[in-house]
């Protein structure tokens, strides 16, 4: 039984008169304890997917199909009262680094002590008080400084203190947006090293959004490649990233575009290649396959057949005309 | 809030109303017309009788020396003689101060109460019907004068309807106890009340909704969400708390404003308050008067932004200096 179970997931934007499918027909598993990152380029609908889990999304996005079942429960079309139960209890949520994701008039430990009570109505003052100061203490910042507000923490801290306020309620599955996003590379590692650490003394399962490779990496057992709001490739890390000083063994030429632009420190030493042109325009209609216009090796069918999603091994997948033909 | 803080704003606060009191001089001093034509109330005045005035009222001493004249019975309390009621400045304000109190106290009440309230109605419903409506209606309010709005209260209410007083403070000739009086006053107290809470309300209620608009999207109001809270928590208690800066910057502002329009107020529903006291002392050139109602008024505002100054150290602790 998977913890999340997303089948045939779609988010429209409206727009102006139209509206835009920023996710399309996405079907996605985590179980429990795992770890999945989704990455992608700006724009392909991987922020989009992780706030329509907890129903987040803004006013002008709408559920337009599938189900999204977290633990039993059916989310879409949950009224909002029930939504608020379940929302931080069962599914917390790490916003980018770069956000103001932390009120700044509101002291930390009162803001992680707000969301204790909000789903505890009955939980002990004292008590609540004291796993606050646990929290934070988890993630490395002392309690002596539980009172700041959060102008008054570095970016890194306040990043771990939203992770502690995250992990406030016990939640069984945890959304990091671009948890590193913005960080000095110091904070990145440390940030990291802190949420492969929770996911497993917490038995935490993680839900990673990134357009870093690397922190999807450091952090995932699955990696869920997105463009264009559709899934392009799914496998294990290691076997589509490639272990350190083994090959990657992405399928999809996207995947491969990714990890072609992305320096290795470990690996041969070439020069990172740019992936050139833009993805398409999600508000009209698009033949075939969407990573067409940007793909190197696009053949006359990738234009007007969208490509079939194919196993290349077990748990790895991949939409590929490339791979029907059985050629690459 | 630290002490060198404070002593920093209340140097500003005394050097600010210093700036102002000798404007307040010396804009009494260069209006044209003989002070002393003025006190006669005509042109044609015996030689030795305009001498006696001269010397009575201390103009026989050069602009310099009355300017120190002038501070010191300041600070003594001394703010002059009406020509026109032939008492002292301080007497003929104290009989108006408290009436201006009682109308512009309450309508402040009344509007920040309710701009916010409505400010709230239409941000957390933003876009919607409800958020169009309080938009447009308070878009008109606020583009009305108060005289106008006060005289179509006055027609509605007075006029067409008569159910409520239209001028003055009590009913001429009415005796009763103390909760009649106070009825009475009350009812009086509606209309011009009214018509300045329109304006004002409707300033505020655009105010908040526009901040709460824009804090409603901030990043720290999706985590709210994401938290669980109740939609009431999470505006009362997270956006409208960071709202709340550019609302206590509109107050101060208010007070100016309101002030101002509790001079067209007055006149119009002839509430003996302060308006009505500067309104008056125009037209029969009162100008003692008038520069105690000026001085009020500017400290008032002086005041009311001091106060914002220290009410934003306690709002948002990123200006807070340690």
């Amino acid at each position: 039984m998977s913890l999340l179970e997303i089948d045939n997931l779609s988010v429209d934007y409206r727009v102006g008169s139209g509206s835009l499918r920023a996710v399309d027909h996405v079907s996605l598993r985590v179980e429990p304890g795992e770890a999945v990152g989704i990455v992608g380029e700006s724009g392909c609908g991987k922020t989009s997917l992780g706030l329509s889990i907890p129903m987040l999304l803004p006013g002008n996005a709408e559920i337009s199909s599938g189900s999204i079942t977290l633990a039993d429960h059916e989310l879409v079309g949950m009224s909002e009262d029930q939504l608020n139960q379940l929302r931080w209890s069962a599914v917390a949520f790490v916003f980018q680094g770069a956000m103001n994701a932390l009120n700044p008039v509101q002291r930390v430990d009162r803001q992680i002590l707000e969301a204790i009570t909000a789903h505890e109505a009955k939980a002990d003052k004292h008590e609540a008080t004291e796993r606050v100061l646990q929290l934070l203490d988890l993630v490395g910042i002392s309690p002596a400084r539980a009172k700041s507000f959060p102008h008054e923490f570095s970016g890194g801290m306040r990043q771990r203190a939203m992770i502690a306020m995250a992990l406030a309620c016990r939640p069984s599955l945890l959304i990091a947006d671009e948890p590193t996003t913005a960080l000095d590379v110091i904070s990145q590692a440390q940030i990291l090293a802190l949420l492969s650490s929770l996911r497993r003394s917490e038995d935490l399962s993680v839900l990673m959004i990134s357009h870093d490779l690397s922190a999807i990496k450091r952090v995932c057992d699955r990696i869920i490649v997105m463009y264009a709001g559709v899934i392009v490739e799914s496998g294990r890390t290691e076997e589509v990233l490639g272990r350190r000083g083994e090959p990657a063994q992405a399928a999809h030429p996207y995947t491969q575009a990714l990890i072609g632009a992305h320096p290795d420190l470990h690996g041969e030493r070439v020069l990172a290649q740019g992936l050139p042109g833009h993805p398409p325009d999600l508000s009209k209609p698009i033949a075939g396959c969407r990573f067409a216009d940007r793909c190197p090796y696009a053949m006359p069918v990738c234009r007007e057949v969208v490509p079939p999603t194919l196993a290349i091994s077990a748990g790895h997948i991949a939409a590929c005309h490339l791979l029907s033909k059985g050629a690459s | 809030m630290s002490v060198r803080y404070l002593a920093k704003k209340l140097t500003t606060l005394v050097v600010t109303l210093y700036v102002t009191v000798s404007f307040n001089f010396l804009l009494f001093h260069v209006l044209p017309g003989s002070p002393i034509q003025l006190l006669a109330r005509s042109g044609h005045y015996d030689p030795a009788a305009r001498a006696q005035l001269v010397k009575l009222f201390g103009l026989n001493h050069s602009l310099f020396t009355q300017y120190f004249i002038y501070l010191k019975n300041m600070l003594h309390g001394d703010l002059g003689f009406s020509y026109v009621f032939r008492k002292p400045v301080t007497t003929v304000l104290g009989g108006a101060i408290g009436n201006t109190l009682l109308l512009v106290g309450t309508a402040t009440l009344v509007t920040i109460l309710v701009g916010v309230w409505l400010g709230v109605m239409a941000a957390s419903r933003a876009h919607s019907l409800t958020d169009a409506s309080i938009t447009v209606t308070s878009l008109g309010l606020w583009s009305m004068p108060d005289f106008f709005t006060g005289m179509i209260l006055i027609f509605i209410c007075g006029v067409w309807t008569h159910i409520l007083p239209i001028s003055g403070l009590v009913t001429p000739g009415l005796v009763t106890g103390p909760w009649g009086h106070f009825v009475d006053v009350a009812r009086h107290l509606v209309l011009p009340a009214l018509t300045l809470t329109f304006v004002n309300a409707a300033e505020f209620s655009l105010i908040s909704r526009n901040t709460l608009v824009d804090v409603m999207v901030e990043d720290y109001m999706l985590t709210a969400r994401a938290k669980g809270l109740r939609r009431r928590t999470i505006v009362w208690r997270h956006a409208l708390r960071n709202a709340m800066l550019p609302i206590v910057t509109a107050t101060a502002l208010y007070v100016g404003m309101i002030l101002g329009g509790a001079i067209q107020v007055e006149t119009v529903f002839s509430w003996p308050g302060m308006g009505l006291l500067i309104y008056n002392s125009v037209v029969q050139r009162d100008y003692p008067v008038l520069e105690g109602c000026f001085l009020l008024f500017a400290i008032a505002v002086i005041a009311t932004n001091f106060i914002s100054d220290l009410l934003y150290q306690v709002l948002d602790p990123r200006v807070r200096r340690t």
